[in-house]
């Protein structure tokens, strides 16, 4: 009994990671279905989550241009106003806060007037109050941030549109949750699929398992080329799915682009997210994999027992 | 070494496969197992293979008790077991040099070592020209001889044969049974299995019999004075495992003359 001590040195690594490539040589067809299905919902899963990054940066963009003017009275000198302008960028919530002083406001609001500007010629800009334009960094903390700016000295009007933040708000979260639940179940599906295959392929090599059993190799010498089996194919699913989105995006871009006169957002530049979604498919999939062989191989060494209990004599 | 000792094996469909089974088989024994189907010997085998634990009783192998066994040992303790089956259970699409190499490389021995063992036990059961074919290429009684061989090759204690020669005709059977008297001459225990009321007569062996779940008989009168020596089983032999030394001895040959071109094969991998 010379062998019994081994439990496996490198050499026995080698052998079972070339036992795992060999599981999906030896199961071609197989392999290959769930690689194909595995990346659809990869796909699918990458489709999801850029539309959302879209969806949520163009509700960005909306909400940045829903600005807070905060006006200051006449009368505040001007150490007061800087004072003021301290105040407000030590809050929380504040994304941007910029002087508009009454000399800027003026012009700028005659230009968005446009031919009624011409009512208003030869009025001087001590007509407009200074002010400060402000822009939160959270729609979500809209109404605190309105209530703390309240609280300010020397202010005559604060103008904001609130229920307007609050729709934004809330279409912002309901797509994230909708994104989340979305991804989440086709992660449940990749799972499934995986498991599924590598539950064909210990049952196609059930004989083997039986042998293995029987001349006593270990639980893990048994399960290790699944894993593998199952990482290699979550590993290629990754990889060829994130091609895939990329050249989705890309023409979807494209048509986005020809109508962005109308839409007036850029769609979010890919490479931007290219490194978050490899580390997030080939993570998804080496997990999928991995997970889904122990699952699928405990599920069957149970069938094994309940199959010796089946006495055959 | 083996002992049974008041054990019962209910099944959870209700059926009772051993009904207080005591039994002591010791090191170095060959030990026959008969009885009708369904009597309850494949269950006698498969607790002693720990593949089922006895219901009742106690079961002590090589002073280790199995109903005590934790789940992560028995793989270990699988290790003292070399066990063959009526359907020779073999990998249909590996050669035979890799059917007897797949159980020492399961258990993670070095393929060094495998490529020094391997081709010792195939020529050990007349088989060493056959390395290189596949299952399906080799005779019914050859392919139990290839399952022997993986039986044998990690030196086991103890070989559990279930029925060894069912798929065989009667001539492969005797070369079979001749191979596991060979085994038994080494010290090894043979617990065999089978249904061959001729084997049986013909082996001058223990003999257990078990009925509906018991032992009706445990008959040793027959079992011969003198041990089997080695020159007695080559001189018993027929012309077809006289072929089996003749294989060995071709095989020694032209192994010693491509030892080189394996140890070139190895440096390369």
């Amino acid at each position: 009994m010379s062998n019994k001590t081994e439990r496996g040195g490198s050499a026995s690594l080698t052998y079972l990671t070339k036992e795992g490539f060999r599981n999906i040589r030896s199961n071609k067809l197989m392999s290959l279905a769930s690689v194909a299905v595995l990346m659809s919902c990869l796909i699918m899963i990458g489709v999801a989550f850029l539309l959302f990054v879209n969806i949520d940066k163009m509700l960005g963009d909306i909400s940045q241009e829903n600005v807070i003017m905060v006006f200051i009275e006449d009368d505040a000198t001007d150490d007061e106003i800087v004072e003021m302008g301290r105040e407000i960028s030590a809050m929380s919530n504040i994304q941007q806060v910029s002087f508009v002083p009454k000399e800027e406001a003026f012009p700028e609001v005659m230009e968005s007037i446009g031919n009624a500007a011409a009512l208003f010629e030869g009025m001087e800009s001590e007509l407009l109050p200074d002010a400060y334009e402000i822009t939160l960094r959270d729609m979500a903390g809209y109404d605190a941030s309105i209530s703390e700016l309240e609280k300010l000295d020397n202010v005559i009007q604060i103008r904001h549109n609130r229920e307007f933040a609050s729709q934004l708000t809330n279409i912002r979260s309901t797509a994230g949750y909708i994104s989340i639940a979305v991804i989440l179940m086709l992660l449940v599906v990749s799972l499934f699929i995986i498991s599924n295959t590598v539950r064909v392929t210990m049952y196609n090599r059930r004989l083997e398992i039986k042998i293995m059993k029987s001349v006593g190799a270990t639980k893990w010498f048994i399960r290790w080329p699944f894993i593998v089996e199952g990482v290699v194919l979550g590993i290629i699913s990754g990889v060829v799915s994130l091609g895939i989105v990329f050249a989705i995006y890309y023409f979807a871009a494209d048509a986005v682009a020809d109508m962005s006169g109308v839409l007036a957002a850029k769609p979010v530049p890919f490479k931007d997210y290219v490194f978050v979604m490899l580390a997030a498919f080939v993570s998804t999939g080496v997990i999928t994999g991995a997970f889904g062989s122990i699952v699928s191989m405990n599920k069957y060494l149970k069938e094994q027992e309940y199959d010796s209990e089946n006495v055959s004599e | 070494m083996i002992e049974f000792k008041n054990v019962s094996k209910s099944y959870s469909n209700g059926t009772k496969a051993l009904d207080g089974v005591n039994l002591k088989i010791e090191q170095g024994e060959f030990v026959f197992v008969v009885g009708d189907s369904g009597a309850g010997k494949s269950t006698l085998l498969k607790i002693m293979m720990r593949e089922e634990v006895a219901s009742e009783g106690t079961v002590i192998i090589k002073n280790r008790s199995l109903n005590a066994m934790k789940k992560r040992d028995i793989p270990y303790f699988r290790r003292h077991l070399g066990i063959v089956f009526q359907d020779f259970r073999l990998i249909p699409n590996m050669t035979v040099y890799d059917n007897v190499a797949f159980a020492m490389r399961v258990i993670g021995a070095k393929e060094k070592k495998i490529s020094n063992r391997v081709p010792h036990v195939l020529a050990r059961v007349g088989l060493a020209d056959k390395a290189k074919c596949l299952p399906n290429e080799l005779s019914g009684g050859e392919q139990q001889r290839v399952a022997l061989a993986r039986a044998i090759v990690n030196n086991a204690d103890i070989i559990i044969a279930d029925e060894p020669t069912g798929n065989v005709d009667t001539k492969r059977s005797f070369e079979i049974v001749e191979m596991l008297n060979q085994i038994n001459a080494s010290g090894t225990t043979v617990i065999m299995v089978t249904h061959s009321e001729e084997l049986v007569r013909r082996f001058g062996r223990r003999i257990i019999t078990i009925q509906d779940g018991k032992i009706v008989s445990d008959d040793v009168s027959n079992v011969s004075v003198e041990p089997v020596s080695e020159t007695q089983v080559f001189g018993d032999l027929d012309i077809t495992s006289k072929r089996a030394i003749r294989e060995a001895d071709e095989f020694i040959r032209s192994y010693n003359s491509t030892i080189e071109q394996d140890g070139g094969e190895t440096d390369e991998q």
